[in-house]
């Protein structure tokens, strides 16, 4: 279980859930950025990471070995749940776009500059999603999207490693209740595995101590981290090696699940839960 | 139709090549200077004479005690009879000569190329295009290789390469890292480069200044960033580089019997097999001996100048007469690992047998869909 390599004929999927509700308009914690632009910018960089890895050489362009879909969820002003994708390029399919199109088509391209050990490096940052916070949070609704879109990928291409659902949120569900959805989703398998879905729970305000990757609800405080802890599916190995690796304890039985992630807990789980790029040899 | 490619065996060729030049350029030198017709041939003489003088001396010199023996399976290496008791009484690596001499016993002999047909392959297995099968010997003994590409892809798109000399008793597999850039043509420099000139064994220094040749004779364009404006995704790869494990193994004399000297880098693994056939055992399993230990995170080589890189790990491991030397990418040495057993896939007739047997395992499961590689030199009885 778990074990299935990317390649052409087993491709992988991954499916981000981000919540476009107005209380990711608040900074994120420990900054004055709102939780919308933090995330908007970590998912940029794990897509672009993503296709770095599909990249072999100059004359071919990224290969198609992951199938990404973003799929924000917001209220309108009628309350009614908006979910949609938040990428458009062409050759997409439905709401999963290849790595191939997605690394030819992006919004646009920055010129950026990071600080390395080596002094300044410039680098050019492909755009694909830009932030949004309006409304409500159909957490509900965002994973029934999930699972149709994982349902059909299944179906597809049974023997890859089962699709990951990455759930970004800050708050508790509007339209249901989630753990139910949540229950549906993970019954979703592949030959490889049950459908993995993982949650983030950003923090606002003052910083707190995230809970990264818990091994048992018992440490966890209240009511809705232990529900976000049930709806969290486990780590498999190379993933609780991989977060382990980032200077988490997480012990075996760890579930891919955060509350009151702060900046580098969302960069941390980001690269926990997209690790399936490893299994790229 | 798959693709081979047979051991070009050029160096005497090439000599009487280059000695033609030579006497050609002396006699007209002369021609124009307007002097006799003896000197003439005296300056001739002494130009060939000069060439081959000239070419034995850039040559790695061939006075070590621990030296590459020549023709892996070559008459000249004396038998010992026994097998040594255990892989304990493994002589000891005398200094750190290179391996790297190359005269034959009879510069006359050329390694041949039993060039099988290719129909052999079949099609019902595997297809042809994804796998590349090379083969040849050497006096009695058997040499060859074979790649085999990722299910869904072509054998050009396979990252794993492999080099051998069999005249010299020298081979290497290297395994490029799927998600670095330009992996497959840094795998295919490390792996020609130890055939070529193998750093010194337990150098520290000469391994260093070995892995500054490769990432010198990697070209240039392998590892380029894209010319198209939407490349972005070519810029990050272009500065990383390539990333490649590598095992290379020389036959090396020393004394009398014969041993092979094995470099060690990340999860590619060399297997010394002894007994008849039919009734082989493993002598040695090299760097893993269990299945468990291959991991997602090997040891590898960048191809990128000036970077810190991992040290390799070197082990002399005595053979006896029809040992059998074999290299494999991390995949298939996995598989031989989970049930030793397998290494009976070595008892065959040859590289096509065993290409169809390991695409099978792959077809099953057993083997991760990966690429495939294999080299195989078999010490002459």
């Amino acid at each position: 279980m778990y074990t299935q390599r990317v390649d052409r004929a087993t491709p992988s999927c991954l499916i981000f859930l981000v919540d476009q509700s107005a209380s990711m308009y608040e900074p994120m914690a420990g900054t004055e950025t709102p939780k919308s632009v933090v995330v908007a910018e970590q998912l940029n960089s794990t897509v672009m990471e993503l296709i770095q890895r599909c990249s072999k050489s100059h004359t071919e362009p990224p290969r198609p070995y992951f199938a990404v879909s973003v799929i924000g969820y917001r209220t309108d002003e009628t309350a009614s749940a908006v979910v949609d994708t938040c990428i458009n390029v062409p050759g997409q399919q439905g709401d999963l776009a290849w790595t191939t199109d997605l690394a030819q088509h992006p919004l646009r391209i920055e010129d950026r500059t990071r600080q390395t050990s080596d002094g300044p490096l410039s680098y050019r940052m492909p755009i694909w999603v830009e932030p949004l916070n309006e409304g409500g949070t159909p957490m509900c609704a965002a994973m029934d999207r999930a699972g149709r879109i994982a349902h059909s990928w299944i179906q597809t291409y049974p023997q890859s490693f089962p699709p990951i659902v990455i759930n970004l949120t800050d708050g508790e569900s509007t339209d249901g209740d989630a753990a139910t959805w949540a229950a549906r989703l993970t019954q979703l398998e592949s030959e490889d595995g049950p459908l993995l879905l993982f949650n983030i729970m950003l923090a606002t305000g003052s910083v707190l101590t995230p809970a990264m990757f818990p091994n048992s609800a018992n440490q966890l405080g209240d009511q809705f981290a232990r529900q976000l802890f049930t709806m969290s599916s486990e780590l498999p190995e190379f993933m609780r090696t991989a977060a382990v690796r980032q200077g988490y304890q997480a012990e075996p039985g760890a579930r891919g699940m955060s509350m009151n992630a702060d900046f580098r807990a969302v960069v941390s789980f980001l690269n926990v839960g997209t690790s399936v790029g490893h299994l790229l040899r | 139709m798959s693709t081979r490619s047979g051991d070009s065996g050029g160096d005497l060729v090439a000599k009487l090549a280059l000695t033609a030049v030579v006497a050609v350029v002396v006699g007209v030198v002369s021609a124009v200077s307007d002097v006799g017709g003896v000197f003439t041939v005296v300056a001739v003489l002494a130009a060939v004479a000069a060439f081959w003088v000239l070419d034995a001396a850039i040559r790695p010199s061939s006075d070590h005690s621990l030296s590459l023996a020549p023709g892996a399976g070559g008459a000249a290496l004396a038998s010992t009879g026994t097998l040594p008791a255990s892989v304990s009484t493994q002589p000891p690596l005398r200094g750190v000569e290179p391996p790297t001499v190359g005269e034959p016993v009879n510069p006359g002999t050329r390694p041949v190329v039993a060039d099988k047909q290719t129909a052999t392959l079949d099609p019902s297995l595997f297809d042809p295009q994804s796998v590349e099968v090379s083969t040849s010997s050497q006096g009695t003994s058997r040499v060859f290789s074979l790649r085999i590409a990722k299910h869904g892809n072509g054998i050009a798109e396979c990252e794993d390469a492999v080099a051998l000399d069999p005249r010299r008793g020298v081979l290497a597999v290297a395994d490029g890292a799927s998600s670095s850039f330009g992996a497959g043509p840094w795998a295919d420099t490390l792996t020609k480069q130890f055939v070529q000139a193998p750093p010194k064994p337990l150098s520290v220094a000469s391994f260093s200044e070995w892995l500054g040749q490769a990432r010198h004779a990697l070209p240039a364009a392998a590892g380029a960033e894209s010319d198209d404006p939407n490349g972005w995704w070519s810029e990050h790869g272009a500065r990383q580089g390539a990333f490649s494990t590598i095992v290379g193994a020389a036959i090396m004399t020393d004394g009398g019997s014969r041993v092979a000297t094995v470099m060690c880098l990340g999860d590619s693994c060399a297997f010394v097999l002894t007994g008849p056939r039919g009734d082989r055992v493993v002598r040695r399993s090299l760097p893993y001996e269990d299945s468990e230990q291959f991991g997602s995170h090997p040891a590898l080589l960048g191809s990128m100048a000036d970077r810190a890189h991992d040290e390799p790990t070197w082990t002399t491991v005595p053979t006896a007469p029809g040992d059998l030397l074999v290299l494999a990418s991390d995949a298939v040495s996995e598989w031989l690992l989970a049930d030793p057993r397998r290494f009976q896939l070595f008892d065959g007739d040859g590289p096509d047998e065993i290409a169809g047997r390991l695409i099978a395992e792959r077809t099953d499961g057993k083997i991760v869909n990966d690429d495939l590689t294999v080299a195989v030199l078999e010490l002459a009885s």
